[in-house]
């Protein structure tokens, strides 16, 4: 009965389903005819269209860097297996097949002008190779980015491969999708037992009209609609399990290249977007960096500066980008787009084309020049982005205006003729610097958050921002809401998470149904990031209700645009290095960050200076200016000390080369001695470098020598500096939540020791590096080591606590015995003397 | 009306040199060069008008002036042709109807427009007007004739057939002369039109695809000594006879049809050309315009759109609306307030972008009062709910929020290419140049001039005529009608074919239609090369060879000069505050020049 009931509530899903697609057709079909008023249709200038214009996204939705990968969560997959459930799962399939009316309008092939073949290519919707969520999910957002140098054609798809554990089958009404809140009809669904891995897969595929796909940020929602099964004994209330994978989810979209041609503005985007197109490709390089063979400060910072803005694109890693000496630039010649850095004379080994060659012989001294121009050499378009300057000077200020978004968008023509260093205006520099604020949702454009379905549905919103070497020293959200009649309490509530991280639970409750307010503490120190992510995530609980009677928008929440944010900020204070990640990030514009190198870097070197730059401008996605400052150092030159003022600086090299770069007097914890590579001097004491793992690296924080109120951290390996290991020092966050103390060291099997020699400690600094780190253990194994002696300790402290007590309480049985002796003798003596006194009465 | 007044003068008319020289495949935007310092070299006055002591001056320097001058005048002429007898000949339009039976289309008008693209001083009378003085004073003469004309005044006829003046007959009532001297037995013009329409034309050696209705059969004679110029083949009892559309008989042309919009219109045009005799035809160009770009917009894409423009190294139009009001809090946002909006603006500007303010508030409700505070659109009227001095005193506010930036509005598009006719004169004070399809009566805002070329119209300003239409929302054939009527208009002399392209289509659909209008050959016309004036109180901008004569009180004078991307050059400042009239001319230096007056309260 149960499943004749299921049939008749799919057969009725799928009948709405038919009636909805046919009045969209219809509602299609009659704003279609009104486009033309009759009047205007019998114009004497038929030409000329009543319809003046009218843009189909507004200018919000090209925000350029509020979404985020981080809208995807990761959640620990399972899988079950079939079972009885195939009947569900058949009837399941039946709601989604699509009805007989439903068609998508194909476009005409013969496309005018444009000859320019058709490309296709799949870009997955998750970036791990898997990721579950929760079978109780109403809906969940993908966010897909798209370039801008294509025009997307006929015959994109989406299609998704969904992987359900066995007790969301029963739940399951329906799939819908959406893309960039456009709905996608014409499902084409297919289920498989997957017999080998004994799972259940659900596929779905939408066509995608090509014009709901745009340039850059493109949200995919799909909606899971469910029913509330009763309480009853042959339901299970739990949730289950949905799981993606990254193989086999994806967007097919299928593309025409367009037109290439100089867009200075539009840098990084313009130069690197060509990677959206090759998500998985880590052969190809996306583009070269040349720089000259004989490489100084300005060279490296060209590159440092480069690479931050490269590295906001979200998408960009090192893999990606190539770097070569431009003397063997015929030699290393490949394909993907150009980028070259140097001084007028060192950039003899390009022919440039005749308004780039005249500008560049013609550039007075102090003056740089940003040129941008397309050859097709290798018979595939190809940007050049030429950085240069007349002297280093020229090539700095070019440098900088590479880094400064607002002064490319400001420049004159391209090829640019750069003659100051760019200012940053007080507009700009406001948004370096988050003040106390009282904002309203509607602020950043949200008039209203509305969250509904069965059962979870969560929403972000950004816009509130604070820079990442900010915190939280107090913030208060007044959440305002109202929800349907049809909530159910308990069970129901509304949690807010900032950046991913709860901060408050509110519940729902019959009061709250027609105008609900709750205030959200947030917590006191939350770390800033870029961009803040603010979430609203609602759990509803319903009365039973099937699929037939569901509504997807039932039940529902709406957070109104009027709720308020009061926060306020302050600075980081970096003490110690748990707050390492920070150190270079307390500006938005990374003026008080820089490097310190060894001078002479090999190219291999530059590139990996080039993925710490890079780290750097992905945390800071939406700043407009970045410009890290990078500085070498040498035995025979010492840092320049005007250039490391007011920074806080990262000190790259290897251990023996960290002296060279720091005054006599600083208080380094690690110095290798004067007897070579073998012997190393830690807190006053030598040990032996064969004590310790090999691929040991350290940071160590202290007060920078240039500047009195910032900080300085050294950071290398025994050896050499640029190492994978440094790098995870560097830039990831996990090892960075594990560093504390102001010395920290780490191996390649992230292995990490910190120390702290401003507190006292039962062991020395080589003490507590030698028994985290052993040397000769694997991670693994010296996991076990710890554990294991954390179990000895625990023993051992349970056994103290065992002879502690029980010395007392001998000790206390023991005084106690003595005190009674001493009570009983007391009281046989005074029972004797009592004994002494009655003869004498009796003889008078 | 004379359109022009020596207080309005628009500008000089250039004289054009070396036309085949300045047939440029591709003109380029030019780079800063010295031309943007030393600016434009006027072909009066100029160069050639300063005396050198030949001895005295070095040899290159004379040789690279002559050059300058000639690279200067070669590419620059686009103004409109002149009468074989000069720019000071009269026009006479002598006119029997303004209009075509039952039609709203007010045909006079639209002729004007068409008379103007050859300068003359065009003086337009009604028939039972046309007194014999007038027609005597006349160095052109022009009849008009858009109903069935039962019987004209036989002493207009007369004095046509006499006259030793050129005579341009345009419609009906032609069939009335055929008995004077010297039009006997020379041709035979039925008095009605015909039931039928034409589909294809010759003309100058040429078949041109066409539709005519109506139009006006007529044979010529047996022994005739006219002149066809444009006839069309008619199948008559299985045989195909030639009909002349267009002849000229002694002193006198006639065309057997109505110059309406279209293909005839602009063969009419053409045919003008060879009436007036003219001389100096300017070169042909082509220019696109984008459209209803405002703060709203997506400046990411509009930057796009420019630097193709820019990269094709073709000049180009922005239409800029001012002001929007945005749906979610009722909240004007104006150029003020819109940083971005300002500076993309700035940046199309120094990539070869020419603004044309559109004078509309944008909103996202179609039918929101503020979208038809021009026309009434629903009841196709004149909107009389502000008085136009209010509004010209409006836009004058916005021009000079513009100036105050940097930014230099060149030209004015009315929105939708309709207003009351009241507006017209008081947004001509601001704005002497329009770039659109002007509206050619108040008795309906559809009916509008498709005008192959330069033109004035009758409040006296330049007219740059839009006639190619607009990029469609379609993902196919979205520039085909723009590329078959630019097929038209480029092959005819001195035309200026206009499309435009909505700010929020994608780039792919600009590529598309600059390569389309690449395909022709036909230099991109730069809005700045005109001789364009805009004038607010306190200011007057100046470009080409335009001049106005202004009076003032007590005011501090200052002057400054642009280059083409809108970067100040020189700038000077009178030291004493004067008083009185002047007339200001441009010096000559960069592409744009400022003067600004601050008068004392």
């Amino acid at each position: 009965m149960g499943r004749v009931s299921a049939v008749y509530s799919t057969s009725l899903a799928v009948k709405k389903a038919q009636d909805r697609v046919s009045e969209t057709t219809a509602v299609m079909v009659l704003m279609n005819a009104s486009k033309m008023r009759p009047v205007e249709t019998s114009a004497l200038t038929p030409a000329l269209s009543s319809r003046r214009g009218g843009s189909t996204h507004s200018s919000v939705e090209f925000s350029r860097r509020l979404v985020r990968h981080s809208f995807m969560e990761t959640y620990v997959g399972s899988y079950a297996s079939v079972g009885q459930s195939a009947v569900v799962l058949v009837l399941f399939v039946a709601s989604l097949a699509p009805p007989p009316v439903c068609g998508q309008k194909t476009n005409d092939p013969a496309h005018a002008v444009r000859l320019q073949s058709k490309e296709s290519v799949r870009l997955p919707l998750i970036r791990a190779d898997s990721e579950p969520f929760p079978g109780d999910t109403a809906a969940k957002d993908f966010v897909v980015r798209l370039p801008e140098h294509v025009s997307f054609q006929a015959g994109c798809e989406l299609r998704l491969d969904l992987y359900p554990s066995l007790e969301i089958l029963p739940r399951l009404c329906t799939i819908t999708a959406s893309i960039n809140g456009k709905r996608l009809s014409g499902a084409t669904v297919e289920s498989k037992n997957l017999k080998n891995i004994n799972a259940l897969r659900i596929r779905v595929r939408f066509p995608v009209p090509e014009e709901s796909l745009i340039r850059d940020w493109n949200r995919i929602s799909v909606r899971f609609v469910l029913r509330k099964l009763a309480a009853d004994a042959g339901n299970t209330q739990e949730p289950g399990m949905w799981t993606i994978r990254r193989s086999d989810s994806y967007l097919t979209i299928v593309y025409q290249r367009s037109a290439v041609f100089p867009e200075l503005v539009r840098f990084p985007d313009s130069i690197a977007e060509e990677k959206l197109l090759h998500p998985s490709d880590s052969r190809t390089p996306t583009l070269t960096l040349l720089v000259p063979t004989q490489r100084r400060d300005v060279h490296l910072r060209a590159c440092a500066v480069i690479a931050a803005r490269l590295g906001q694109l979200g998408y960009l890693s090192m893999e990606d980008c190539r770097v070569a000496s431009a003397d063997n630039w015929p030699a290393t010649n490949s394909a993907g787009n150009v980028i070259a850095v140097g001084r007028r004379d060192e950039l003899g080994f390009m022919a440039w084309p005749g308004n780039v060659a005249d500008r560049l012989a013609v550039l007075g001294a102090g003056k740089g020049l940003i040129a941008e121009f397309i050859d097709d050499a290798l018979g595939k378009k190809r940007r050049w982005l030429l950085v240069a300057g007349a002297d280093d000077t020229g090539l700095e200020k070019a440098v900088l205006t590479l880094g400064n978004a607002p002064a490319l968008a400001t420049a004159p023509p391209n090829p640019i003729v750069i003659d100051a260093i760019p200012s940053v205006g007080p507009d700009l520099e406001a948004t370096t610097q988050p003040e106390t604020t009282r904002r309203v949702l509607g602020d950043w454009g949200v008039s209203e958050i509305r969250l509904s379905g069965v059962h979870r549905m969560e929403q972000s919103v950004s816009g509130w921002r604070l820079p990442p070497g900010f915190e939280l020293s107090s913030g208060i959200l007044e959440v305002r809401f109202r929800q349907a009649a049809t909530v159910v309490s308990p069970g129901s509530w509304l949690e807010v998470l900032v950046n991913g991280l709860n901060a408050g639970t509110i519940e729902l409750t019959p009061k709250t149904a027609a105008a609900g307010s709750a205030r959200v503490t947030l917590p006191k120190g939350l770390g800033g990031r870029d961009p803040m992510m603010l979430t609203f995530r609602a759990h509803f609980e319903t009365e039973p209700v099937e699929c037939a009677q569901r509504r997807e928008d039932e039940p529902w929440l709406i957070v109104s645009g009027d709720s308020t944010l009061e926060t306020t900020p302050s600075l980081i204070e970096v003490h110690s290095l748990s707050r390492f990640s920070r150190l270079l990030l307390r500006d938005s514009f990374l003026r008080r960050a820089a490097l310190l190198v060894p001078r002479d870097l090999s190219l291999d070197e530059v590139r990996w200076l080039m993925a710490v730059s890079m780290h750097l401008g992905r945390e800071l996605p939406s700043s407009r200016v970045l410009w890290p400052e990078v500085c070498t150092y040498s035995k025979a030159s010492v840092p320049p000390a005007a250039r490391l003022q007011d920074r806080s600086i990262v000190l790259l090299g290897s251990s023996s080369q960290w002296e060279t770069a720091l005054p006599q007097e600083a208080p380094l914890l690690v110095r290798m001695t004067a007897a070579g590579d073998s012997a190393v001097r830690m807190q006053g004491s030598e040990v032996n470098v064969a004590a310790f793992e090999p691929s040991l690296s350290f940071v160590q924080l202290l007060a920078s020598p240039w500047s009195p109120d910032e900080w300085l951290a050294v950071v290398g390996g025994w050896r050499e500096f640029a190492t994978p290991t440094v790098l995870r020092l560097l830039t990831d966050p996990k090892v960075a939540a594990e560093l504390h103390g102001n010395i920290c060291a780490m191996d390649a099997g992230g292995r990490i020791a910190a120390y702290d020699t401003r507190r006292p400690a039962r062991d020395s600094l080589a003490e507590r590096i030698q028994s985290r780190i052993p040397p000769g253990l694997s991670a693994e194994e010296t996991r076990e080591r710890v554990e294991a002696r954390k179990t000895r300790l625990r023993r051992h402290g349970r056994v103290n606590t065992v002879v502690f007590y029980g010395s007392g309480v001998v000790l206390v049985v023991i005084v106690g015995c003595r005190l009674l002796l001493m009570w009983e003798r007391a009281h046989r003596l005074k029972q004797s003397g009592q004994e002494h006194r009655q003869p004498l009465e009796s003889v008078s | 009306m004379n359109a022009f007044t020596p207080k309005q003068e628009i500008g000089h008319e250039k004289t054009w040199r070396a036309a085949a020289a300045a047939e440029n495949v591709q003109r380029r935007v030019r780079r800063p060069g010295l031309q943007d310092v030393v600016g434009r070299v006027p072909s009066r006055g100029g160069t050639f008008g300063v005396r050198y002591r030949f001895t005295a001056v070095r040899r290159p320097t004379v040789w690279f002036a002559i050059l300058l001058a000639v690279s200067q005048a070669a590419a620059q002429s686009t103004a409109r042709p002149v009468a074989g007898k000069g720019a000071q000949a009269n026009t006479l339009l002598v006119y029997a109807n303004a209009r075509r039976a039952y039609s709203l289309v007010d045909g006079l008008e639209s002729l004007k427009l068409r008379l103007e693209r050859v300068a003359t001083h065009l003086d337009c009378v009604a028939l039972s007007n046309a007194v014999p003085e007038r027609i005597w004073g006349a160095d052109y003469v022009v009849v008009y004739c858009p109903q069935i004309c039962s019987e004209l005044p036989k002493d207009f006829l007369r004095r046509i057939a006499g006259t030793n003046r050129p005579v341009l007959w345009v419609g009906f009532g032609a069939d009335q002369l055929e008995q004077w001297v010297p039009f006997k037995e020379q041709f035979e013009v039925s008095p009605f039109a015909a039931g039928t329409a034409v589909t294809n034309v010759s003309y100058d050696g040429r078949d041109w695809d066409v539709t005519i209705d109506p139009w006006i059969p007529a044979t010529l004679g047996t022994n005739s000594a006219s002149a066809v110029l444009m006839s069309f083949q008619q199948q008559v009892h299985d045989r195909l006879i030639t009909r002349p559309l267009c002849w000229k008989t002694a002193h006198v042309t006639f065309f057997a049809a109505e110059p309406s919009g279209g293909t005839v219109g602009f063969l009419f045009e053409d045919l003008l050309l060879d009436f007036y005799q003219a001389t100096d035809i300017p070169t042909r160009r082509v220019f696109l315009r984008i459209e209803d770009y405002h703060c709203h917009c997506d400046h990411r894409g509009f930057r796009r759109m420019v630097d193709y423009l820019f990269a094709r190294g073709h000049p180009f139009m922005v239409a800029v609306i001012l002001a929007y009001r945005d749906p979610s809090t009722g909240e004007f946002l104006e150029l003020d307030s819109q940083p971005e909006f300002a500076d993309t603006l700035r940046y199309a500007q120094q990539r070869g972008g020419r603004l044309v303010v559109q004078g509309k508030t944008r909103t996202d409700q179609i039918e929101s009062r503020d979208a038809r505070e021009w026309w009434d659109a629903e009841l196709d009227r004149p909107i009389a709910s502000e008085t136009a001095r209010s509004l010209r005193e409006r836009l004058q506010q916005d021009v000079r929020a513009m100036l105050r930036r940097g930014i230099f509005p060149l030209a004015w598009e009315t929105p939708r290419y309709a207003a009351s006719s009241a507006v017209y004169p008081e947004v001509a004070r601001v704005f002497p140049t329009a770039v659109e399809r002007v509206q050619l009566s108040d008795a309906t805002g559809l009916a509008k001039s498709e005008i192959g070329g330069l033109t004035a119209d009758r409040y006296g300003r330049l007219v740059v005529p839009e006639n190619l239409g607009y990029v469609l929302d379609t993902p196919v054939h979205f520039v085909a009608a723009i590329k078959a009527r630019a097929e038209v208009l480029t092959q005819l002399r001195g035309t200026v074919a206009g499309c435009f392209i909505h700010s929020y289509q994608p780039v792919e659909k600009l590529i598309a239609l600059v390569e389309t209008l690449e395909g022709f050959h036909v230099p991109f016309l730069d809005l700045a090369d005109l001789d364009n004036r805009v004038e607010v109180p306190g200011a007057l901008l100046l470009t080409g060879n335009s001049q106005r004569a202004i009076g003032f009180r007590n005011a501090t004078i200052r002057w400054k000069a642009y280059d083409r991307a809108g970067h100040l050059l020189a700038e000077t400042q009178e030291p004493t505050a004067a008083s009185g009239e002047r007339t200001f001319k441009r010096k000559g230096v960069g592409v744009y020049e400022l003067i600004e007056f601050d008068e004392a309260p």
